[in-house]
């Protein structure tokens, strides 16, 4: 198990390195040079050419590229152009925020979609299966930047129950991340009852309660043990989907997380800080996969078999 | 022929779901409202020309939908707004799927080395989370119609890639396949007679959700600014122009909000009830 675990931890370091790369390749084609966004535009033409040079703006892509490349080996990630600090201080001051909103929000996501996605299965056609579905339906649909705005509109500015931006204490999180959980808890409901729809109709949980175990142990050991395996991997794909998604969020409620960073960074052309987020992001990425990974062995003897030897 | 009776026989199945049905109703009334959008309300008159005196009107007989700031009509923006929204979701989904059946195919068929090295790059673009790959290539390219399509286009190839690759290589192991070859069948024959009917249901079952993606993807860019630009009436630019003025005037975020919402939800309805109707274990 362990050696599957550095052998996968080995593995990302190509995936990393070709995500930098694109990035890369896909930041050196915006318009803007370093130099004007360091000294601003009120800089001296030569002033602004010499910071170029400098900072090695005219060499080719490939020259560029290797040269960033072999600061990172060295532990070196740039510093802003912005804030002139290094890349990661920011990143670090604003990653809890991220964290918070992402990882609750998952959490949220899974206690609500699960739970009435097996319900709803079980008790196919009933009303709460309907009702279910139809919100399900609906929130999957609905663009969280607008479930954001709306909620903004309704809860913060004319109930006046919460605060509408800002992350100064717990009750600013509550709109964001639900903002966040609901259409993935609706993806998870949707997911849970159509797996669940599909393992309660198979030979093994007829064989189950043919030979006399109680229903809700039909249903809650041998069913659901086996729909886990695509819920799970819904899970992981789900968390890409809210690192996106934290961006729209974080920006609706004025929330400084890396998603905002990002956005900044983006429209600053503040490339050593892009990288850097966007590269950071990633890895945050890799790792819920890898964590995925090692939950399906966990659940899966099938898979566990392959790996402990 | 066999071909003919297995559509009538998807549609057949396609029509008992009402759902389904449902989704297809509200996508055909879209679609008729974008395509005499010109018909129902002057583009230049209604949809972009300013009319201070009538910022921010409520819903009324004359401006359903109430109108923006600029006393611009908001029905007809959010139906002017659909050549941008739902169009550039089908067209950008359909380009993606073209591009991804070509790659898909031929790596599936090539297999070894082309496949791996293929398959780690398309890794490399899927370690970056959709919205944000999407993000920096709009970016990079600028603001615009165009420019936000080549931004969705490339961020969507390479997971539909590995789907349609997955489509393939399934079928292409299955022992029907391989009976046609024990057979004598050509290579050309068995990929127009066996593998593009059998793989085409669930790639258009992958399109029809991933349009509604699409669409959230492409107004949550343009919503950050990153893609249309005002005075164009692109719903999810509607709705960050809007945003300061909801407060007071909710209309002029809810519509064009609701679009979004019921377009996404008409092609999930659809896509849904597609699966249900291609698949061959739910056929009675």
């Amino acid at each position: 198990m362990l050696r599957y675990v550095l052998k996968r931890l080995l593995l990302m370091i190509p995936v990393l390195i070709g995500v930098s790369f694109i990035v890369f390749t896909i930041m050196s084609m915006t318009p803007g040079d370093p130099g004007t966004i360091i000294l601003g535009n009120n800089a001296t033409k030569e002033a602004v050419e010499e910071m170029n040079r400098q900072l090695g703006y005219y060499d080719p892509l490939l020259v560029k590229y290797g040269r960033y490349l072999l600061g990172i080996v060295q532990g070196d990630f740039g510093t802003s152009y912005r804030s002139n600090t290094p890349v990661f201080t920011e990143i670090f001051a604003r990653f809890p925020n991220t964290l918070i909103l992402a990882s609750c929000a998952i959490v949220i996501s899974v206690i609500i979609g699960v739970p009435i996605g097996i319900i709803s299965a079980v008790k196919q056609y009933s009303v709460l299966d309907y009702v279910g579905t139809v919100v399900a339906m609906f929130l999957a649909s609905v663009p969280q930047f607008w479930l954001g705005l709306v909620s903004l509109l309704i809860f913060a500015v004319n109930l006046n129950l919460l605060p509408s931006t800002g992350n100064e204490s717990w009750e600013n999180y509550i709109l964001p991340v639900l903002t966040l959980a609901l259409p993935c808890a609706a993806k998870n409901l949707r997911l849970t009852r159509s797996t669940m729809l599909e393992t309660i109709r198979a030979d093994y949980i007829r064989t189950a309660k043919a030979k006399g175990v109680p229903p809700k142990k039909v249903i809650w050991k041998h069913a659901l043990q086996n729909a886990l395996m695509p819920i799970i991997t819904n899970i992981g794909i789900n968390f890409g989907t809210l690192l996106g998604g934290t961006v729209v969020v974080e920006s609706v409620f004025g929330m400084q997380g890396v998603g905002t960073l990002t956005m900044t960074s983006i429209r600053m052309k503040d490339i050593p800080q892009v990288m850097a987020s966007v590269l950071f992001l990633a890895f945050t990425y890799s790792i819920m996969m890898l964590v995925i990974d090692i939950a399906y062995a966990y659940i899966d003897p099938r898979i566990k078999a392959r790996y402990v030897r | 022929m066999r071909k003919n009776s297995g559509i009538a026989e998807v549609w057949r199945r396609l029509k008992k779901n009402k759902t389904a049905m449902l989704g297809l109703a509200i996508l055909m009334i879209f679609l008729v409202f974008i395509v005499f959008a010109d018909f129902i309300a002057d583009y230049q008159d209604m949809a972009i020309a300013q009319d201070y005196a009538n910022a921010l009107a409520a819903p009324s007989a004359e401006h359903w939908f109430g109108t923006d700031e600029y006393g611009r009509d908001i029905f007809a923006r959010v139906i002017h707004g659909g050549r941008y929204s739902l169009l550039l979701g089908i067209a950008t989904t359909a380009v993606s799927i073209l591009v991804a059946s070509i790659i898909g195919a031929a790596t599936a068929y090539y297999g070894g080395l082309v496949d791996s090295i293929v398959m780690r790059i398309l890794d490399m673009f899927m370690g970056i989370p959709l919205l944000l790959l999407a993000i920096t290539i709009a970016a990079a390219l600028g603001s615009g119609l165009r420019n936000l399509a080549i931004a969705l286009i490339i961020s969507l190839i390479p997971s539909f890639t590995r789907v349609i690759r997955s489509v393939i290589l399934n079928i292409s192991g299955s022992d029907y396949i391989e009976a046609a070859k024990a057979y004598g069948t050509s290579d050309l024959r068995i990929i127009a007679s066996q593998m593009i009917p059998n793989a085409i249901g669930p790639i258009i079952v992958q399109a029809t959700m991933s349009v509604a993606n699409v669409i959230l993807s492409a107004t949550a860019l343009s919503y950050l600014g990153m893609g249309m630009q005002p005075p164009t009436p692109e719903w999810g630019a509607m709705l960050s122009d809007g945003k300061e003025f909801m407060r007071y005037s909710p209309y002029v975020v809810t519509f064009p909000g609701l679009a979004i919402a019921l377009s996404a939800l008409s092609l999930n309805l659809l896509g849904d009830g597609l699966r249900d109707a291609l698949d061959p274990k739910l056929k009675n």
